[in-house]
């Protein structure tokens, strides 16, 4: 590779990072914006805190464990100082469980290529992190929090991300099995953000709903979330940061798929948008921005994983069937299952993440991916000849389900018992900034 | 037809001789019980509450809290035989309200102290019956001249157990919100901790004949009370026991959680004031005895010290490994 060349793509990859890191911003805004003003100070400070939380958790243990086992860079050169990848199997067909090397990037200390995807790498991990802050908002005592951040930070997205990204047994399944190039999630569909809902998912359950959601005359209460203009701001902070999230994710400025990666992102956001926009105001006769925004995020995070190898035709598609799913989903979990998620994260990132994996199995077209994962030819779904990917897809969104959602369930329950995983009622009744924060984001009247 | 009852009435087994007080809801008689001779008191509300549902269903509970009770430092009420209109019969108690002994001025800290321990005593009573008063304050502490404390007035008392019945307005209304805790103006329901803040705002008035936060009107009052800290005792008394003082500062803390859990705690501490140290006043910290102090700053310590060993030595480490060769042909190494 020339000098030049891996310079570029060091400063793509940097650029990418900054963006996703600004999606923070955004993730605060949503969630504080959806949840009420007695709670605001502790929905924006767990979205702050997660951040710094999260970055130590993933510099001293999850980033070995993640990306350890990766000896090279494909767009940036070799790594320096050795990795290691601790595998079942024979040599020849390894299945890897989990890196084992970098931790607190001491042997990559000197290697900017590493560094580089250090950084890129850990504001992949805060994305997922933050995403079970709006889920469990307004109930979740910041202790349990706190110890959340290191556990998902250190533990839990670093070893699912493993598996598909740093060369564990889920990228191997193609070339072990033959099932298709083994599990693909070009920008994170199922490795951040269906880890991220699924995590809401499991949290949500330990905590409960918060109290008067679920009356028990079998109605439901109205938690009207208290900034809407502050939820819409992070809804666009969100889709700009997008950019970085997935085009960055080249990991080349000099990699032509950018151009259709970018399109096929913006695509997909506005089918998601529109789609949630109309569907509701079909059947309540109100357009409901809040579902817009959702709808746009769910579209997000459908394209995510298969954004570098469809047509934008198919992005406008996934987009489209995300914004259903984002609704469906919303009022399903709310109305049929009684799980109180005060921000729709579960149905945004799980359910749309799932969705965005399996859409890769069906519409990927076979115009780019050679080599993906070490499986000669390039990426194709069912729809394009390839059943076999799709399989993958499958196994790679099971394994999260079984895998994510049991070990946070197993986590949360733990905390739960030791310490307590859900403030007062009597703190929730006066919000949780009052008692739990000592302060209050605004002044009371 | 029911009309407001009058001195020299007879009532059922009792004859009115005087009128000892009249507040918004009720008219308080001296009267004599005609079968024993004794004299009572007996609080009748007024007409127009005769048909008010939640009202009767308060009146009725006060009634009921007082008679399971039984405790020198709580006034007793009786049973009489027939009621022939909703009233409250109670032990006559020959004394003045607490009001009107401080009356504006500071009461001798003896004193003070000596009443503070025998309401503090009743309220560990009540606790234990699950009984939360939440109406402490001096117009509702009688003192017989032989110095004996009573705790009268369970008008917006509760019982822990017991289903919860919104009287929020009627608590609000009454009186100032002088002696209402925070999270009762918050309008929450309150626990042992809301008695024990009004305790430690009776003690506050009377050893400094002030409160701790002064305001003309009453939002302002209650806004002070939620948002900000209590002025110390010694604001107003300049050379005020600290001891006092922490444990004072310590009942009327803000946040339920940071009180005495409960009277019993609050009245261990008042039995031996000088045995509590005074309160840090960098922190704020204090008032509770010994303990966890030491051993948590010790921990934290070796925390720290732990966590900078550690870093050291992954700074010393990263300084062995190798640096990327660095390519002449790039501008940084060529501005060298
Ligand atoms: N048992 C009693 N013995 C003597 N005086 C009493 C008694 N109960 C009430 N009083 C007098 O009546 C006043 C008001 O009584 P209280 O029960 O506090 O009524 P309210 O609910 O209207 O505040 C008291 O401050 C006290 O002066
Ligand atoms: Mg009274």
């Amino acid at each position: 590779m020339a000098p030049l060349e891996q310079s570029l793509n060091l400063v793509w990859v940097l650029l990418g990072a900054f963006l996703v890191m600004f999606m923070q911003a955004g993730f605060a805004l949503v969630e504080t914006g959806f949840t009420r003003a007695r709670n605001a100070a502790n929905t924006m400070a767990m979205n702050l805190v997660i951040y710094p939380v999260g970055v130590l958790g993933f510099w001293l243990v999850g980033f070995g464990l993640m990306m350890g086992g990766v000896a090279e860079w494909p767009t940036l050169g070799p790594a320096l100082g050795g990795a290691h990848e601790l595998a079942i199997g024979s040599a020849a067909h390894p299945w890897g469980l989990v890196g084992a090397a970098r931790f607190a990037l001491v042997t990559a200390a000197h290697d900017p290529a590493t560094l580089a995807m250090f950084l890129f790498a850990t504001v992949f991990m805060d994305t997922a992190a933050t995403i079970p802050t709006g889920a469990m908002a307004e109930r979740w005592k910041f202790s349990a929090f706190l110890l959340y951040g290191l556990f998902m930070s250190a533990f839990l997205y670093p070893l699912y991300g493993n598996w598909v990204w740093g060369g564990g047994w889920l990228s191997a399944l193609g070339v072990n099995l033959g099932l298709g190039h083994g599990h693909v999630d070009f920008a994170g569909s199922t490795v951040v953000h269906l880890t991220g809902g699924v995590t809401a998912l499991a949290g949500t359950l330990v905590l409960g709903p918060r109290l008067g959601k679920f009356r028990a005359d079998g109605t439901i209460a109205v938690m009207a979330g208290h900034d809407l203009p502050m939820a819409v701001l992070g809804t666009l902070v969100l889709a700009f940061g997008w950019f970085g999230f997935n085009a960055g994710s080249t990991l080349s400025a000099t990699d032509p798929r950018v151009a259709a990666i970018a399109v096929n992102t913006m695509l997909a956001s506005a089918a998601g948008a529109v789609t949630a926009l109309l569907v509701v105001w079909a059947t309540v006769r109100k357009p409901d921005l809040g579902m817009a925004c959702n709808g746009l995020l769910g579209g997000l995070v459908a394209i995510t994983g298969p954004c570098a190898f469809v047509a934008p035709a198919a992005a406008v598609l996934i987009g489209l069937v995300a914004g259903l799913l984002v609704v469906w989903v919303v009022g399903l979990l709310e109305r049929r299952l009684r799980i109180d998620d005060p921000v729709g994260a579960i149905a945004v990132h799980g359910a749309a993440g799932a969705w965005g994996a399996i859409a890769l199995g069906l519409f990927a077209d076979g115009s780019s991916g050679e080599g993906w994962n070490g499986v000669a030819g390039p990426v194709r779904g069912l729809l394009f000849g390839d059943p076999g990917q799709l399989l993958a897809q499958l196994v790679g969104v099971a394994a999260n389900l079984v895998f994510v959602f049991g070990a946070s369930y197993g986590f949360f329950l733990l905390v739960d018992r030791l310490m307590g995983m859900r403030v007062p009622a009597e703190v929730e009744h006066a919000g949780l900034d009052a008692l739990e924060m000592g302060t209050d984001a605004y002044p009371r009247g | 037809m029911i009309r407001e009852p009058t001195v020299g009435e007879r009532l059922d087994q009792y004859e009115l001789t005087e009128l000892l007080a009249r507040s918004g809801m009720a008219s308080i008689f001296k009267a004599t019980d005609t079968f024993s001779g004794i004299p009572v008191a007996l609080k009748i509300p007024h007409v127009q509450y005769e048909a008010d549902i939640v009202f009767s269903e308060r009146f009725r509970r006060e009634e009921e809290i007082g008679q399971k009770l039984d405790h020198p430092g709580v006034v007793r009420v009786l049973k009489p035989r027939a009621k022939s209109r909703m009233y409250l019969a109670m032990e006559f108690v020959e004394g003045r309200s607490l009001r009107a002994m401080m009356s504006g001025r500071r009461l001798p800290v003896d004193q003070a102290l000596d009443l503070a321990r025998q309401v503090c005593d009743a309220l560990a009573y009540l606790e234990a019956h699950g009984v939360v008063h939440r109406d402490v304050k001096p117009e509702n502490v009688l003192v017989t001249a032989e110095g004996r404390a009573k705790l009268i007035d369970f008008g917006i008392a509760l019982i822990e157990s017991e289903r919860r019945l919104t009287w929020a307005g009627l608590s609000h209304t009454v009186g100032t919100p002088d002696y209402m805790a925070p999270e009762q103006i918050r309008g929450r329901r309150g626990d042992a901790r809301t008695d024990v803040y009004a305790l430690g705002m009776l003690l506050y008035e009377a050893l400094t004949g002030h409160l701790p936060y002064d305001s003309a009107n009453p939002r302002a009052l209650m806004k002070a009370k939620t948002s900000e800290p209590p002025r110390p005792p010694s604001y107003h008394v300049p050379g005020f026991d600290p001891s006092l003082e922490a444990i004072i500062l310590r009942a009327i803390e803000r946040d339920p959680r940071d009180r005495y859990p409960d009277a019993g705690a609050l009245l261990a501490d008042l039995e031996d004031p000088s045995a509590v140290p005074p309160r840090d006043p960098t922190t704020g910290a204090g008032g509770a005895r010994g303990g966890p102090h030491l051993s948590r700053r010790l921990v934290l310590g070796l925390a720290a010290a732990a966590a900078l060993l550690g870093l050291a030595a992954l700074v010393a480490l990263s300084a062995r490994q190798p640096v990327a060769p660095a390519d002449p042909g790039r501008p940084a190494a060529r501005r060298r």
